[in-house]
């Protein structure tokens, strides 16, 4: 994945290029909005990170500005909900506060850019062995029915639409529970369980890996 | 529009502008009623002159006066009359003079007014009629006018008082209201500059008559009140962050201080590290904690306002807990769930129900029972959660819902201290009424919206 960096601040900027490039993703940085439209114009980017709040032409502006099918994660220190819908409604695909750690942009960065190529269609999502169908709240592992309530079946959803890749506690919080603050107790962990649970229960393996204090990963490779 | 060097900026100079259009009406007006009344006037001169000479030339044994009849006539009529104030003047068809003493400057013309004179006398103005008769006599009648005249010697220097006197009332008139206005201003702008200087607790006095200015006086006040309730929150909120972030950066620098020591394995001082990055969370948390609730505070989420369904949030909240509960040894138990719709903002009234909830857990012993329960009263909803812990005592019930305080035996337990100021914050902003109470034993938390359906 090809990123450019949209950040103002030199040193944030640097730090997150070293942080994407060591895991692989080839990155770019723009330290002006007007500098970043003009690289947009000249190469083609996966994906774009952009800080919202910069002197001259913010971010909203260059959001407005930038060719349309480049997906962009919006970082900001502004954290209030008023703010990410605001940035949400310009046309950010995702929006991230500071302080940001690299991994959780990463997760990020895959989700928007898979999310634009458009591999999701109808209501139906396969991952290996796992099928679930996103109207009719059903889900199968080799054909054999899981018993999930609403949270262990969102919660499965969400790591199929990422399978293969870490999904951050905090994009489970936002695409399962709808919240834009982060529970103080371990909301994530006792669901996650019971699904597993409810995943292995006919002695199958467990196919969700857990990333300690950062998110989880469905595998795939492994299945069938 | 005057231009603007002319408009007056003080109140003298609004009050002079008064004075001199109050002077210029006057001076219309003046003008407009000696016009009416010299017209008035005339036209009872006319009635008179036309009625004389009806008389004068009324028909003689079927035929129409001659010069003598006429001449008999006046002079009948100056014999009855010792004092006329109509004259005449006849004069026959050979230009000889046959009755009337009045001396004409030239001959009058019809219905117009002339000057003419009594001999020995000085020339006056007045209105007059001629005619001339079938045998080529000329008769000229004159009304006198002195009674106009000597009106208007009488009404024009009545005229330049009144003028004056309107343009020294307005003047003083407009000085006074201008007056009681600055007045008014300057108060607010004494009341604005000590605002200014720092002492938020001024007011502007309100006129006890009430009216206009009353009112804008009650609507300032309102605005004070709200920046200075404003005030004290951030001043509160300042001196809370400064008092609470204090104790985890001491922490934070005591760790990394130990972390940089020489003589550390690698394992120590990654977990020094460890314990560093857990302290910086626990401040982060702080400041989004604290966000929020300014946020709520400051009203800022009345957009995201609507009509929302609260039974399914309850009951969807609960569900998410329920197996958090479980695996601390506790249990959650939704009771009751009446359908019933709000208006709010869902995101707010999930954090309120997660606060409480893991308030609930965090708070009570291994074992608790902790129980929600949704009720539709008559008009209101009521929010339950109902644990079986320790509860808090009845003189820090209030406290509690207060930035910060974290009662003496919870300062082990994780959190910032801020969850019930957020519920309260919440709840504030729904209009919601907050209460807590002694389960017995335990704590119970009722919160009740106003409901919508």
């Amino acid at each position: 994945m090809n990123i450019l960096i949209v950040e103002d601040d030199a040193g944030i900027a640097h730090f997150l290029q070293r942080g994407l490039k060591h895991h692989g993703l080839e990155c770019d940085i723009a330290l002006s909005g007007r500098s970043a439209l003009s690289m947009l114009s000249t190469r083609n980017y996966d994906a774009m990170v952009l800080d919202r709040m910069m002197p001259n032409l913010d971010g909203m502006e260059v959001l407005r500005r930038k060719p349309g099918h480049v997906p962009v994660l919006m970082l900001s220190a502004l954290g209030t909900l008023e703010d990410r819908i605001e940035g949400l409604d310009a046309g950010a695909d995702d929006y991230l506060v500071k302080p940001f750690e690299v991994a959780e942009v990463i997760a990020r960065l895959n989700a928007i850019g898979r999310r634009a190529k458009g591999t999701e269609r109808g209501d139906m999502l396969r991952a290996g062995d796992l099928e679930i169908v996103l109207t009719t709240f059903r889900a199968w592992r080799r054909g054999k029915p899981l018993h999930l309530n609403k949270k262990e079946f969102a919660l499965l959803a969400e790591l199929m639409r990422n399978a293969g890749r870490p999904v951050t506690r905090m994009m489970l919080i936002e695409a399962v529970w709808g919240y834009s603050f982060e529970p103080s107790t371990n909301i994530i962990e006792s669901n996650m369980s019971r699904l597993r649970a409810k995943l292995t229960v006919h002695g199958d393996p467990d196919p969700i890996e857990t990333e300690r204090g950062f998110g989880y990963i469905l595998h795939v490779d492994d299945a069938a | 529009m005057l231009p603007d060097r002319l408009r007056p900026r003080s109140v003298t100079g609004l009050a002079g502008v008064f004075g001199i259009v109050c002077a210029l009406a006057s001076v219309a007006i003046g003008i407009a009623l000696y016009a009416l009344a010299s017209m008035a006037f005339n036209q009872v001169q006319d009635v008179r002159l036309a009625r004389e000479k009806t008389r004068l030339l009324a028909p003689f044994d079927g035929h129409a006066p001659t010069v003598d009849v006429v001449a008999a006539r006046i002079a009948e009529r100056t014999h009855q009359r010792a004092i006329s104030s109509i004259g005449h003047r006849l004069v026959d068809g050979a230009g000889v003079l046959r009755a009337g003493t009045v001396e004409f400057q030239q001959q009058p013309r019809q219905d117009g007014t002339v000057f003419f004179r009594q001999p020995g006398e000085a020339w006056e103005a007045a209105r007059a009629v001629e005619f001339t008769l079938a045998d080529g006599g000329h008769l000229s009648i004159v009304a006198e006018s002195e009674s106009i005249e000597d009106l208007g010697k009488v009404v024009w220097p009545l005229f330049g008082a009144a003028l004056a006197l309107s343009a020294v009332a307005g003047a003083l008139a407009s000085w006074l209201l201008g007056r009681s206005i600055s007045s008014r201003l300057s108060a607010i702008g004494t009341t604005a500059n000590a605002i200014i200087a720092g002492d938020y607790s001024r007011r502007v006095p309100v006129d006890s008559l009430g009216g206009t200015f009353a009112e804008q006086a009650r609507t300032f006040n309102r605005m004070l009140d709200r920046i200075e309730a404003l005030m004290d929150n951030l001043r509160q909120v300042s001196s809370d962050i400064a008092h609470d972030l204090r104790t985890p950066l001491t922490r934070l620098q005591a760790t990394l201080r130990a972390a940089a020591e020489s003589d550390l394995s690698e394992s120590e001082r990654a977990a020094f590290i460890a314990a560093a990055g857990r302290e910086c969370d626990g401040v982060l948390s702080l400041f989004a904690a604290l966000l929020r609730i300014g946020e709520v505070q400051a009203g800022r989420r009345r957009p995201q306002v609507a009509s929302i369904q609260l039974d399914a949030l309850v009951d969807d909240v609960v569900e998410s807990y329920v197996p958090v509960f479980a695996d601390s040894g506790r249990s959650l138990h939704l009771a009751e769930c009446d359908r019933c719709s709000i208006r709010g903002d869902a995101d707010l009234c999930n954090q309120l129900l997660v606060n409480l909830i893991e308030n609930a857990q965090l708070h009570t012993p291994p074992g608790s029972a902790t129980q929600v329960s949704l009720r539709r009263n008559a008009g209101a909803v009521l929010l339950t959660v109902r644990d079986n812990g320790v509860g808090i005592p009845a003189e820090d019930r209030e406290d509690v819902l207060q930035r910060f305080v974290r009662l003496e035996r919870s300062r082990s337990t994780p959190g910032h201290g801020l969850g019930l100021a957020l519920v309260a914050a919440i709840a504030g902003f729904h209009e919601a009424i907050i209460t807590l109470d002694d389960a017995k034993p335990g704590l119970i938390v009722r919160i009740e919206f106003p409901a919508i359906d």
